[in-house]
């Protein structure tokens, strides 16, 4: 630029700068340093919002406020600039020869001086959710410490900014790295990517049109006849969308912390929680976690747990046992998103003092039809389970047996089962201290015609 | 907080794998005595817990804590600092890492009072491991049978033989382990330091004179064409043991060979085992009994037909037919495993057979004492597969 131009710099961080000139007259060093800076760190994502507060000195009319950086790796295209009390960010030009740089053209009506908030995504801070868990003896109470572990991994201090962390579910299309490599304009070498992006969704929908439909249950489909049955395929759920649509996240602040230098790491509690009533139920599935019992805790995110303020982001636990005077490790474990008054679990690995042995003791093909041609066209194939469950802990023990099931299907039992999700089968049984119990249950898969009863 | 109580206090402890602290210019730096003890919590599970404990002098107000990592295998995000005594009323923060790749780790812990406190760090650690293993070991002097091999015991029933339960623990840290308290299951187990790179086998748990019911087996699914010894560990507090779940590991047995010493006779896996609970383990082949197994090719029958006239469905009668023969003084008896699959039925047979699961049984056949001149014991059973497709 060649106009005779008074540049002032913000003293917000020492790479991204602000600079404001008058266009039609000047605008002499009114212009304060940053009054705060925020960082918002997206959990699990190389993303911060960095909120820059500013005093701005503009003049009656137009003015251009010039954003420079130079380190810092960030989304050009998050530049914003907001400023209160009237004046107006009309346009925002990123100049050809000035690259790591952005003008805004602000419109004032009076001149003065203006708090305004420059925002931006950058890359450098990472944050990982954890918690670390003490069960109390009994195992029924549990003091958690929910504490995020924030890095600055970029060459900026970002001395006495106000850190918080935001989890939840926040879509972002694209990561700040990208973002910060993509060219603004189209080139040869780099066409034109909001094209690209459009070409790719119309192929997509495209795609869609034209992929068969899922293929329906084919009843004549049958497995060969015969042999141990083959255990069952997991089979990928489709991935549900909240049904509202609308993003969910939470806002977790730093308190007292106030700024990292680059290369620092440092933890801050979120979450602190004692006595939390814990159920703990013992849980055989086979399909899940192979011939051996888990021991599965259970804690509600509600106001009666001393949580419910706000869902428990996912996250690593380390679970630990008061023992005695020592604190004894139990497991790894990984807490999965509880939304509140909704009951989450964590699987605390092998539970071996209660025995589980499951035999299949009978197997047999029932029901044979055959089609008019004379071939076989269904069946019944019978699966009979004998477990065998002893507790040999002093204490009682919850314990759910649940068998996964394939295609249509029944139990029989004496037992009370619950039927879910309509391929799990669950049984569930109290057992004292001591107390030994067999289950037999027999499970009937109906194939081919067989499923039509 | 007061000025004067900023104060930096070398945590040297955290010893076994912090190495000596650092003075931070312009504060007071207080150096502090040897560690007050080391426990090391192994599990063959999850990760190996250290827990240290140190008697450290506060000023009231805020003091930094600080320690530096002397091994890389501490996994930071666990460490924690805590105050063994809930009325020394201290606040202490989350851990502070001023460089990431650093091995300094700081804490602000707020005093209300000057005062000597015992914090306690915990932190897990990987590369310490720990595998139960097991011995059995049966007395000097037993017979030496067969063709060379050695024979832990001189025909099944109840026997006796030396049990013991380790654990190998090896450091893989890249540092020494300070003299600790070693704990498994919560027992300690023993206590001693583990030089870097150092694995150190120990016995937890020994039992003089545990009894083993014994059986031959044959199993050819499982050992061939061999006679298996098996013995039946049983968890309880009758025969020495039953203290806990025997955990997973190798089992290994150690057999008279006739002469001075024990000789490995085989090695088995036990699985875990919890407290009453019994398993069987194998305890080395019996290569003087004979042992042959024949399956003749089965014939189709109740054949099923479209109406093209081919084969839908059908079952298959099989003739399996054994032949055993034992050297022996004394009569023998053998467990004979047959692994069946899918839907059948057993249509005659020589011996009683028990249906052990859908796809099991277990025949008892007792062998004759003799040589090999003797006329061998024969086993047939002819099973019919049901329902098998083309």
């Amino acid at each position: 630029m060649k106009d005779p131009l008074v540049w002032v710099v913000l003293a917000i961080l020492t790479v991204p700068t602000l600079v404001t000139s008058a266009g039609a007259q000047l605008s002499v060093g009114a212009v304060a340093p940053a009054d705060e800076v925020e960082l918002f760190v997206y959990a699990g994502r190389d993303a911060t919002l960095v909120r820059q507060h500013v005093a701005l000195s503009l003049v009656a009319g137009a003015n251009t406020v010039e954003f420079a950086w130079r380190e810092l790796t960030l989304d050009p295209t998050s530049i914003s600039l907001r400023v209160s009390d009237g004046p107006e960010a009309v346009a925002t030009t990123f100049p050809t020869d000035r690259p790591g740089t952005v003008w805004f053209s602000v419109e004032a009506e009076r001149g003065g001086v203006y708090a305004a908030q420059v925002a931006y995504m950058a890359m450098g801070f990472a944050s990982a959710t954890r918690y670390r868990g003490v069960l109390s003896e009994d195992r029924a109470n549990l003091d958690l410490t929910g504490y995020i572990e924030l890095t600055n991994n970029g060459p900026e201090a970002f001395a006495n900014a106000k850190m918080s962390v935001v989890a939840g579910e926040v879509q972002l299309l694209s990561d700040v790295r990208a973002m910060s490599e993509r060219s603004l304009i189209p080139t040869d070498a780099a066409p034109d990517q909001r094209a690209q992006e459009e070409a790719a969704r119309v192929a997509a929908e495209q795609q869609k049109q034209t992929a068969p439909p899922p293929k329906p249950p084919n009843p004549w489909d049958l497995p060969a006849l015969g042999g141990l049955p083959q255990p069952p395929q997991r089979v990928a759920a489709p991935k549900l969308t909240p049904e509202s649509g609308v993003p969910e996240y939470w806002v977790y602040p730093a308190e007292g912390l106030r700024g990292l230098a680059p290369g620092e790491t440092r933890q801050f509690d979120f979450l602190r929680a004692q006595g939390i009533p814990v159920r703990s139920v013992i849980r055989f599935d086979p399909a899940k976690f192979g011939d051996r019992a888990h021991r599965v805790l259970i804690l509600r995110n509600d106001a009666d747990s001393g949580l419910g303020q706000a869902p428990i982001p996912p996250g690593s636990v380390w679970l630990l046992e008061q023992g005695g005077e020592s604190i004894l490790p139990v497991a790894d474990a990984q807490m999965k998103h509880a939304a509140v008054d909704e009951e989450v679990e964590m699987d605390t690995g092998p539970e071996l003092r209660l025995v589980v042995e499951r035999k299949l003791s009978t197997y047999e093909l029932t029901g044979i039809e055959t089609d008019p041609s004379g071939r076989v066209s269904g069946y019944d194939q019978h699966e009979e389970y004998t477990l065998r469950l002893r507790n040999t802990t002093d204490t009682e023990l919850a314990v759910e047996v649940t068998e996964e099931v394939q295609g249509a299907w029944d139990v029989r039992t004496d037992e009370v089962y619950e039927r879910a999700k309509d391929n799990t089968a669950t049984l569930k049984l109290t057992l004292a201290p001591g107390e030994e119990h067999t289950l037999v249950y027999r499970i009937i898969k109906h194939n081919g015609t067989r499923v039509r009863g | 907080m007061t000025r004067r109580a900023m104060q930096t206090t070398i945590l040297a402890a955290l010893g076994a794998l912090l190495s000596v602290g650092f003075a931070m210019a312009g504060t007071t730096v207080t150096e502090i005595g040897a560690r007050d003890g080391v426990s090391i919590f192994l599990s063959d599970v999850g990760k190996t817990l250290i827990e240290e404990r140190r008697d450290v002098p506060l000023q009231e107000g805020m003091n930094i804590v600080s320690a530096s990592f002397a091994s890389d295998r501490i996994d930071r995000s666990g460490l924690l600092l805590s105050c063994a005594d809930p009325d020394a009323g201290l606040e202490i923060s989350g851990a502070i890492f001023p460089r990431a790749t650093g091995k300094l780790v700081q804490w602000e812990v707020t005093s209300p009072r000057d005062q000597l406190v015992t914090l306690r760090a915990i932190y897990p650690i990987s590369y310490v491991s720990c595998t139960p293993q097991y011995e059995i070991l049966f007395p000097i002097g037993g017979p030496e049978v067969g063709e060379g091999l050695p024979a832990p015991v001189e025909a099944p029933g109840s026997q006796r033989a030396e049990f013991s339960a380790q654990v190998l623990v090896g450091n893989g840290t890249g540092r020494d382990l300070p003299l600790a308290g070693l704990y498994v299951a919560g027992n300690q187990i023993d206590e001693r330091a583990i030089a870097a790179g150092e694995a150190v086998k120990l016995c937890y748990q020994r039992v003089a004179d545990l009894p083993l019911d014994t059986s031959l087996v044959f199993d050819a699914t499982r050992y061939g064409a061999s006679i298996a010894l098996q013995g039946t560990i049983v968890n309880s507090p009758e025969v020495g043991l039953g203290a806990g779940p025997l955990p997973a590991g190798r089992v290994r047995t150690y057999a008279s060979d006739g002469r001075d010493s024990p000789t490995l006779a085989a090695e088995d896996t036990l699985e875990s085992l919890a407290v009453g609970e019994k398993c069987e383990v194998f305890l080395g082949f019996q290569q003087d009994i004979r042992a042959k197994r024949d399956a003749a090719p089965g014939t189709q029958v109740n054949v099923r037909r479209d109406l093209r006239g081919r084969s839908v469905a059908f079952d298959l009668e099989e003739k399996v037919s054994f032949q055993f023969a034992s050297p022996r003084l004394e009569p023998v008896s053998l467990r004979v495993i047959e692994h069946i699959e899918g839907q059948w039925q057993i249509v005659r047979s020589s011996h009683r057979y028990a249906k052990l699961d859908a796809t099991t049984i277990e025949f008892l056949v007792p062998v004759p004492p003799g040589d090999r001149e003797t006329q061998p014991t024969t086993l047939e059973y002819v099973v019919r597969r049901k329902n098998l497709a083309p």
